[in-house]
């Protein structure tokens, strides 16, 4: 009887578990560096062109991701791009299908909710679901499409690049270091021309009294770290850790699974504890690599334990 | 008749000479500045473990420049966001100063139109040269106070850049 009633509860669970899936399937989202890079490439279209110009990239909601207003563009393209890229987003195709009905005598598409009828509208695609979309305005109509299809092409390679790093992932690592080195040489460009940071023995000695950060910077930071116990488990997403101890020891965990996952700040996940990982002694002298997404805890620290951090990050 | 020449010759010169007043130089703001802005603003909302944001950057006439929404960012803060840069520019005054007259019994003020008036705390003037040239409006950080630290801490590491 109570073995029944037990495969009966077992049962139930796994057909409730069914049910949750089926009720809660997942969905891919745009992120805001995907749609940053999705407004550049219409950007760089749209300077090609000399094109006068407002780039809107929206989720699939029809809400505001990015925009941006290239110099000299009319101000009313503001409004018009927003909405271009909200009709193509939540009618899930080009706002020019509006456009083209209005113009073969469906008038009465003017009174669709939500709709911009004009052309310059594309929806982002993946797997087959819109994602989002892009909206340009400001130009012929014509040329504003073209601009967003720009967009829409860097849109289909991020989507296209994600599902080859899966595979990456799964298997080969090789890729790693190549892309390691397209962003060194980013860098390298993106860095160029800009000011030499120094900062002498006292100020950096006053930091580490502390442990403050030194430099943070939309690229990097660098940070003099003290700390006089453990901490959280802590993983950022966007950053490695490029951690030097200069005094002290501590006991450091890194990789297994969270327990309690919290998200603080975007990129930004704690949770007090971790199962699984490896465990390392940190003492003076050593040096951590610590990559973007990995779970990372100083779990018992010596009072005080000094350590250099730079943060590289990844958009 | 040669009076009148006169009176209207007269009338030209006044005109004239206004016309060299009425028509003076501003400082505009580029979508390079509105992206630095935005870029300084994300590292302060990393440095205060903000949950998240959404920044906009409008002109001198509240028409938005650039903006961003981050990652896990609530999709409304997108649009409260413009609304508080846009009341910003156009009043040329930091929109906590609205809030607190709305909440101080000036209830009256909310029936402002709200393409013209969003009374919520996070939106701050860009001022250069003693000029409002544009507005930072925030929403969607840790609370209003937070909204408004940011706008602030991006205006002044912008202008501590230039």
């Amino acid at each position: 009887m109570l073995k029944t009633m037990q495969s009966i509860t077992t049962i139930c669970i796994a057909a409730m578990a069914l049910a949750a899936h089926a009720a809660l399937p997942s969905k891919q989202v745009l992120t805001l560096g995907a749609a940053k890079k999705i407004a550049d490439a219409a950007a760089v279209e749209a300077n090609k062109r000399k094109a006068t110009v407002v780039i809107a990239v929206v989720d699939d909601g029809g809400n505001l991701l990015v925009l941006n207003r290239l110099d000299d563009t009319q101000v009313a393209s503001v409004e018009v791009g927003i909405g271009k890229a909200r009709t193509a987003a939540i009618f899930r195709r080009p706002s020019k299908v509006f456009e083209d009905q209005i113009r073969e005598g469906r008038v009465a598409a003017l009174a669709l909710p939500g709709a911009t009828p004009l052309q310059g509208g594309l929806p982002i695609v993946s797997e087959g679901r819109v994602i989002g979309a892009i909206g340009v305005s400001g130009n012929t109509p014509q040329e504003d499409e073209d601009i967003a299809l720009a967009g829409v092409k860097a849109a289909d390679s991020i989507i296209a690049g994600v599902k080859a790093a899966d595979s990456i992932i799964a298997g080969v690592k090789a890729a790693d270091s190549i892309i390691a080195g397209v962003k060194a040489v980013d860098s390298i460009i993106a860095t160029n021309g800009a000011a030499v940071t120094y900062l002498n023995k006292d100020q950096v000695a006053a930091a580490f009294a502390k442990g403050q950060p030194l430099i943070e910077v939309p690229e990097y930071k660098v940070h003099a770290s003290r700390r006089t116990a453990g901490g959280m488990v802590e993983v950022h997403e966007h950053e490695t850790d490029v951690v030097y101890v200069l005094e002290g020891t501590a006991t450091l965990v890194t990789g297994g699974t969270l327990v309690n996952p919290k998200i603080i700040a975007p990129g930004e996940i704690r949770a007090p504890d971790v199962q699984g990982g490896e465990t390392r002694k940190l003492m003076k002298g050593d040096i951590v690599i610590i990559p973007p997404n990995t779970p990372h805890w100083f779990k018992e620290v010596t009072d005080p334990f000094l350590y250099y951090v730079v943060k590289p990050i990844h958009q | 008749m040669r009076h009148i020449l006169f009176v209207t010759a007269s009338c030209f010169a006044v005109a004239l000479a206004h016309g060299a007043d009425a028509i003076a130089p501003k400082p505009v703001l580029t979508l390079e500045g509105a992206k630095q802005l935005i870029s300084a603003a994300a590292s302060e909302a990393r440095r205060l473990s903000a949950p998240g944001g959404a920044i906009a950057v409008v002109d001198d006439g509240g028409h938005m420049l650039a903006a961003e929404r981050w990652d896990n960012t609530f999709a409304a803060s997108a649009a409260i966001s413009l609304g508080k840069a846009r009341t910003s520019a156009l009043f040329r005054k930091p929109t906590k100063l609205f809030e607190d007259i709305v909440n101080k019994g000036r209830t009256a003020m909310a029936a402002l139109p709200e393409s013209l008036f969003t009374p919520l705390q996070g939106g701050v003037p860009i001022e250069v040269d003693g000029k409002v040239v544009g507005a930072v409006g925030v929403s969607g950080a840790a609370s209003a106070q937070q909204d408004e630290d940011i706008a602030v801490a991006a205006i002044a590491a912008w202008k501590a850049m230039k």
